[in-house]
């Protein structure tokens, strides 16, 4: 089977088959791993990766797996979904103007109903001392702001929707 | 169960000569593979291209569970027709994976002539949908056709109509079927997805109508779009006629592949026994067992040695009826009772045939036919021993199997023994050639100078009595054509066989077989009258 | 002298438990004052009692005065700890409390809004002797700012007077910039601190900070309970901080210790306060500000010298005198903290957020955790990011670095993106590791300090997410085996 990882911001793209014994086979660009997993007494598992083992803390949100090694530390892999991927780039990008981080809205420079031309600055927000100006990434009349000023939001979250003038 | 003895002496000038001529054929044949599903004009690419729609092997590598097989069936259909312009008859069809369920698939290619039907289009689909009910294997419609062409209509008339009514049956039968229309379904083809248990349209480019827009015009004057008639919004929002809109082929796929997932599980009515093993002997000493040559014998249990687990093989009788080989061995875990011919079929060697036939029906064995046959033995001797009364015996028996058959042509596949060996119209569940195969009523050459003698009297009868030379061409043209007619592509490129299959690749396409087989149930056995 | 049996926390996270378990070793109750959002915090769950403070945001809840007061009345609290942020330097939440007859566990009001006052506090330092980077104060004479903030001569530093913690600070290098900096820092100032005064001071190349913990009593004594140093920083944030401090020799090591007791003593300072100081490559150092609380990384000190600093705050503040002498306060061993951030080093340091999948503090030999979060609690951009405080101590700085290491190693926290693998790679850094570390470093070996996922943690990072995606292993599983021996044949 098939799946798109994010790690870091880097896409790999993963083909999963069935190995021998329980064990599932993992390639991706050129490389080729065999994998089995195994819960240990303490809340922990046991992957087994190409013989090697590695006890390893495993816990899942909606979108991402999160897992720590002692010896690697944690790492945060986002699963994707192409074939959605496709799809919204074609619906939805240039309607919706989505955070490029968490933070907190400072200004707002817009109302529901403003003419807007593209590169128009549309929102203020702040997130770890640094302030950032999003701009119409098109030609459009404000259909709605989703967040007031000192209102926060998540990663991704949809702050201004676009529609056409 | 013993491990065949090779006698293969590969070091040997005959296997190094055999060898040579074999890879070639079969680099040959890869080939010509290769030409039918990859190589097409830059235009046609470009056009699919700007229609915003996936090649079809793109949409296969999508559909497809990664890392599983697919066994393409008859993908050089028309490799010997319409002057060779129609690579696999504008269609894809092939036994698969998907899901984890196997599935046979049928996928319009559109990269040639819109993907018209052809008269051998829809005589493949109809080969594929007979598979799918004799074996209760789902089936996945990949549609993108521009529907019959237009120089085709009556050849595609009257095969198309079983295209449908194989649908219908398959539905009655309990096997799904999911269409994804990816292209346009215009008339007939707009049964497809409407007889399917479920059906997607991709937005922009899928339709299904009965009549498309020039029709619509003609016949009632109204003006519409493609998209207006019958695109996706119209029949996934309005007339129901299918059931999930896509924004993408990608997504059509994700969902049809998400279907298949909620498919029962498969209720097998046999299973592998043994954990598989590959054959102890390197299959690719095929091609030095094998003269291209098919007047020149070998031994099958070499084949037999170089196709089954472990190379292990229980042979029934190995001392009455010789040039018969029968006996048990097992493919990828499959027990299978094969029966290859090692020379002319005799009187014992066809009782033999028929008491191995219902012993395999007894223990619920599926059969392996291994051809390569010139026939029952003639003349007034085998006759008064009764040789057509025991080819009648192996027919009858044969016929009457209620066990899965399976049916490779490894070399010769003539006269009646085509028939006793399980050929095309005795219903094997699948049935291969290997590209070097030669088959017929008789021989070319025997064909070749009996039309020729024939030819030579009449032209004697008008007056006309020719030179020696006028004789040989006239043999030599006579023989050509005989030659060409009895060669594996013809009979592949006409739909006689599934497809033409590398020697390698047998053991592989024998496993999926069994598998798939193994879906629908086997029946009780019982046979007509043998004449004793 | 103040007698106090119930203290209320205003304050959240990991200090808010901190300080609860520094009250109840002493034998008092504590009540935790909390927005709703904190309802499920290990503090607000732990504490005696817990009262919920509302307003328009969290943080608004968290700072406002009148609330915190009526809460205190209410639920009969005799004094306050404010911990370290929100009101913790504000006088007039210290004063609002006196009124009412409330205990804030801090400095006088007064001494608060000297040190508030950069510009203020700046002079009142010089006054005294003590050293200040050469500098030009706007107030002084507004209309000579710019000529006398040009004779100080670049590269200068742009402050706001009535700034902190480095927001609206700039470096002009360029002395033909100065007055478009200066337009601009006021810009800032007015937006941050709606103050728009400004100051600037000689800049000091590769700056280490250095700051020094002092305490003082009621009666006039003050001690100093060494230096901690705070140089690896980002964005004027700090993330690692250790005591001692490796740039110093044992004299200038007293030297500017003394400094700081001066320092407080001279403004007659009572309980815990930090001075902070910029020192220079030279050796020389100049007064950077003083806070007058609790620092973050006030466990550093703890754990070389063993003092517990929130029991003589509440010591002091009840008026007993401090319980020992400048000679009594020994360092031993080395400490370092690092400071656990929700944040994603990969990407320029953004804010992480998520739900706390899973928290597993590490432990061990000298490991300290200061931590208040939950498994399932979420991390929001409502507060500062950070998660824990991972404090390490050793015999020696080796030691304390390879235990700082294991522990953040050891440190299993899910759900949320953290820094914890930056951290280890700052502390091998060569830099660090050589004691050489100033507030430049970060910024100036970015692109060494930046991951490299081997393909091994790549491995496993994708084997986990295959190994504990179910449907995926039951799609996967589902292949019959044939198949999935065969591979992807194609006849």
């Amino acid at each position: 089977m098939r799946r798109r990882y994010l790690i870091d911001g880097q896409a790999h793209d993963v083909v999963v088959t069935r190995g021998a014994d329980g064990a599932v086979q993992i390639d991706r660009a050129g490389r080729r791993i065999s994998a089995r997993a195994e819960p240990l007494p303490d809340g922990r598992h046991r992957l087994t990766i190409d013989g090697r083992e590695h006890a390893v803390w495993i816990a899942s949100s909606a979108d991402s797996v999160f897992v720590h090694s002692n010896a690697t530390g944690a790492a945060e892999i986002e699963t994707v979904d192409p074939a959605a991927a496709d799809g919204h780039a074609r619906a939805g990008a240039a309607d919706a103007l989505t955070a490029p981080m968490p933070g907190t809205v400072i200004v707002v420079h817009v109302a529901v109903g403003d003419a807007v031309v593209a590169g128009q600055a549309l929102i203020v927000i702040e997130s770890m001392k640094l302030q950032t100006t999003l701009i119409a990434p098109r030609d459009g009349r404000i259909r709605a702001v989703h967040f007031g000023v000192g209102s926060t939001f998540g990663l991704k979250a949809t702050l201004v929707t676009l529609a056409d003038a | 169960m013993k491990r065949i003895e090779s006698r293969i002496d590969t070091a040997s000038e005959a296997f190094r000569r055999n060898h040579e001529a074999m890879s070639a054929i079969v680099a040959k044949f890869r080939e010509r593979m290769e030409i039918t599903r990859h190589q097409r004009p830059a235009h046609e690419i470009k056009r699919v291209r700007n229609q915003g729609k996936l090649l079809v092997r793109e949409r296969l590598d999508l559909l497809l569970d990664p890392g599983t097989p697919f066994l393409e069936l008859s993908a050089l259909a028309a490799c010997e027709d319409y002057d060779g312009e129609v690579p696999g008859a504008n269609v894809v069809t092939g036994l698969g994976v998907v899901s984890g369920r196997e599935v046979l698939i049928h996928a319009d290619d559109s990269s040639v002539k819109g993907g018209v039907w052809y008269t051998l289009t829809p005589r493949k689909l109809v080969r594929m949908l007979d598979i799918a009910l004799e074996n209760r294997l789902p089936v996945l419609h990949l549609c993108d056709s521009g529907g019959a062409f237009l120089e085709e209509l009556s050849g595609v008339y009257i095969e198309g109509g079983r295209v449908f009514r194989n649908q219908c049956l398959l539905s009655k039968a309990g096997v799904p079927q999911v269409a994804m229309v990816f292209g346009h379904c215009t008339a007939g083809g707009a049964y497809i997805p409407a007889l399917c248990d479920y059906s997607i349209i991709v937005r922009g480019t899928g339709g299904v109508f009965l009549g498309g827009p020039p029709l619509v015009k003609a016949a009632t004057g109204e003006e519409h779009t493609a998209d207006e008639i019958g695109g996706c919004d119209l029949h996934t929002q309005v007339s129901g006629t299918v059931d999930y809109p896509a924004d993408s082929e990608a997504q059509a796929i994700e969902i049809c592949r998400e279907i298949v997932a909620q498919f029962k599980p498969a209720v097998r009515s046999f299973l592998p026994e043994r954990d598989p093993e590959p054959p102890y002997y390197d299959p690719d000493e095929i091609h030095g067992i094998v003269s291209p040559d098919h007047k020149v014998l070998f031994d099958q249990r070499e084949i037999i040695a170089r196709i089954v687990d472990g190379s292990r093989f229980h042979e029934y009788q190995p001392a009455y009826g010789t040039t018969l080989v029968c006996g048990y061995a097992y493919v990828w875990g499959y027990r299978v009772g094969i029966l290859a011919n090692n020379g002319v079929l005799f009187s014992d060697s066809s009782k033999k045939a028929a008491h191995f036939i219902s012993l395999c029906n007894q223990n619920r064995t599926p059969l392996l036919f291994l051809q390569n046959t010139t026939g029952y033995m003639i003349g007034r001797n085998y006759e008064m021993e009764g040789i057509t009364k025991d080819g009648a015996k192996m027919l009858m028996a044969q016929a009457g199997s209620a066990v899965p058959k399976f049916t490779v042509i490894t070399s010769a596949a003539f006269g009646a023994g085509y028939y006793g060996m399980c050929g095309r119209a005795w219903d094997p569940r699948f049935i291969w050639a290997w590209p070097n195969v030669h088959m017929g009523v008789m021989g070319p050459e025997q064909a070749a100078n009996t039309l020729a003698d024939v030819k030579i009297a009449q032209l004697r009868r008008n007056g006309h009595a020719p030179d020696e030379t006028e004789m040989t061409q006239l043999r030599r043209r006579v023989y050509e054509k005989a030659e060409r007619e009895s060669n594996a592509y013809f009979a592949t490129s006409r739909l006689w066989d599934d497809g033409l299959l590398a020697p390698t690749d047998t053991r592989n396409a024998l496993g999926m077989a069994l598998s798939a087989a193994a879906h629908a149930p086997i029946a009780d056995p019982h046979y007509g009258i043998f004449r004793f | 002298m103040p007698v106090f049996q119930k203290v209320l926390i205003a304050n959240r996270g990991e200090i808010a438990l901190r300080i609860h378990h520094g009250l109840k070793a002493m034998g008092l109750s504590t009540v935790v004052a909390h927005h709703a959002v904190d309802a499920g915090s290990p503090a607000v769950l732990e504490a005696d009692q817990a009262i919920e403070l509302h307003g328009p945001t969290p943080v608004a809840a968290y700072l406002d005065i009148a609330q915190i007061v009526e809460a205190c009345r209410r639920i009969g609290a005799q004094a306050v700890h404010p911990g370290y942020g929100f009101l913790s330097e504000n006088a007039a939440f210290a004063r609002a409390l006196e009124q009412t007859g409330i205990v804030f566990i801090g400095p006088r009001a007064d001494t608060i809004e000297l040190m508030g006052d950069k510009v203020r506090a700046r002079n009142f330092v010089a006054e005294r002797g003590f050293p200040v980077a050469p500098g030009a104060i706007e107030e002084d004479d507004p209309a000579t700012f710019v000529e006398r903030a040009r004779q100080v001569g670049t590269p200068l530093l742009i402050k706001p007077s009535a700034g902190g913690g480095g927001k609206g600070m700039r470096i002009v290098r360029d002395p033909g910039q100065l007055e478009a900096e200066i337009q601009s820092a006021r810009r800032e100032g007015e937006r941050y601190f709606g103050d728009g005064r400004l100051f600037v001071e000689s800049y000091v190349e590769r700056p280490r900070h250095i700051e020094v913990q002092v305490l003082g009593d009621d009666n006039g004594q003050v001690v100093h309970l060494w230096e901690r140093e705070c140089s690896v920083q980002r964005r004027f944030q700090k993330i690692i901080e250790e005591t001692p401090s490796p740039a110093l020799s044992a004299r200038q090591q007293r030297d500017i210790c003394e400094a700081a007791a001066g320092i407080a003593r001279a403004c007659h300072y009572r309980g815990a306060g930090t001075v902070e100081f910029i020192y220079a490559a030279g050796g020389e150092f100049y007064f950077l500000e003083m806070n007058t609380r609790l620092q973050v990384e006030h466990p550093l000190t703890e754990m070389v010298t063993g003092v517990d600093l929130v029991r003589e705050q509440v010591r002091v503040a009840r008026g007993e005198p401090l319980a020992f002498a400048q000679y009594d306060i020994v360092q031993q061993g080395h400490a370092i903290e690092c400071r656990l951030y929700a944040e994603d080093a990969a990407h320029d340091f953004r804010p992480a957020t998520g739900k706390i999948l899973r928290w597993r503090a590490p432990t061990g030999p000298g490991v300290r955790v200061d931590a208040g979060v939950r498994e399932g609690q979420a991390v929001t951009t409502a507060f500062d990011p950070m998660i824990a405080k991972i404090v390490c101590h050793g015999a020696t700085r080796a030691q304390a670095i390879e235990r700082s290491v294991r522990a953040l190693q050891d440190a299993v926290l899910l759900g949320v993106t953290t820094n914890a693998r930056y951290l280890t790679r700052v502390l091998r850094h060569p830099e660090f590791m050589q004691g050489r570390a100033d507030t430049g470093m970060l910024a100036r070996c970015a692109d060494e300090l930046r991951s490299a996922p081997g393909n091994e943690d790549t491995d496993l990072a994708i084997a986990a997410a295959v190994l504990s995606d179910n449907e995926l292993l039951r799609a996967v599983h589902s292949v019959p085996p044939m198949h999935a021996a065969m591979g992807a044949w194609r006849n």
